[in-house]
């Protein structure tokens, strides 16, 4: 899950290496806490919070069928 | 595919202004020493140029590149991705899936997210805008064909009746279908009701003017 998120918004970011992605793991959801380079914020976020609720439907999809959940956060 | 041949002083030199020239990564792009070169002795005999050829791939085999990498993450299976270029757009196929149903998800709600993620990626790597589309297994073109199939009823109610009806909230591609193909029609229009989220089309007789609302598309 990490993976896949570290792959999209690597590609969306002017500085992927400042993307930084911590897992914190709970009884029952897994937050995915993201810090980028705060000009790269919005990139991740997009217009009208658009890129950032497209990266959560694949989140939710691939841990529902996991049988988990699992949440992102964009650290700002 | 593009093959572009370069010479130069040295082979890293030549790879180095030709990364700077076309802004690319190491990983973007593959290369070939022809010639190493040399510059003889104190410059003056034998003196040979380096060649190099670079190879870059197209938007195509790019997209798929993307495509294949954020699938494969997604932990989905499939037989072949397919990317073609028509209608100013470009078109990836998932071809030959076990669980086109999970891809899709409700009311296509994943396999739209897949399509704009990709977007977003490929129009940041190729620094312009372009358009991507992400099919399965056809899906689309039923869901196309579907959609023109029940505004073909209606558009024949509006006819038979005189009376508009107001389609539910759709996306803005599937509306630009309904317009397109109503616009075939001389006997009837659309307007556009509503704002973001929730457009709707309206399916007016087109001998009737004024309304209230929206803008109108006549022929």
């Amino acid at each position: 899950m990490k993976e896949l998120i570290e792959f999209i918004v690597k590609a969306l970011v002017d500085d992927p290496s400042a993307i930084e992605i911590t897992e914190v793991a709970g009884d029952k959801i897994t937050i995915y806490e993201l810090r980028a380079a705060k000009s790269d914020i919005g990139k991740v976020i997009g217009k009208r919070g658009r890129t950032a609720s497209a990266i959560r439907t694949l989140i939710n999809a691939v841990s529902a069928r996991q049988g988990k959940r699992a949440v992102l956060e964009i650290i700002e | 595919m593009k093959i572009i041949e370069r010479q130069g002083k040295s082979a890293s030199r030549i790879t180095e202004d030709f990364m700077k020239e076309f802004n690319l990564k190491l990983d973007n792009f593959k290369f070939e020493v022809i010639e190493e070169g040399s510059s003889g002795i104190f410059g003056m005999f034998n003196n040979k140029p380096a060649k190099v050829k670079f190879y870059l791939p197209d938007i195509s085999e790019n997209i798929k590149t993307l495509a294949e990498g954020l699938l494969n993450r997604l932990n989905v299976s499939y037989l072949e991705i397919k990317v073609s270029f028509n209608d100013n757009a470009y078109t990836v196929e998932i071809l030959g899936t076990k669980d086109p149903g999970f891809i899709i998800g409700k009311e296509a709600k994943l396999l739209n997210s897949i399509q704009y993620i990709l977007n977003q990626m490929t129009n940041k790597q190729e620094k312009k805008h372009l358009i991507v589309r992400v099919d399965v297994n056809g899906y689309r073109n039923r869901r196309k064909e579907a959609l023109i199939s029940k505004v073909k009823n209606i558009s024949e109610k509006v006819k038979k009746n005189g009376k508009s009806i107001t389609l539910e909230p759709l996306h803005a591609a599937n509306r630009r279908i309904v317009h397109q193909f109503i616009e075939k029609d001389s006997k009837v229009k659309t307007k556009t009701v509503g704002e973001g989220e929730f457009k709707r089309v309206v399916i007016l007789p087109a001998g009737r003017n004024k309304t209230r609302h929206g803008s109108e598309r006549t022929n």
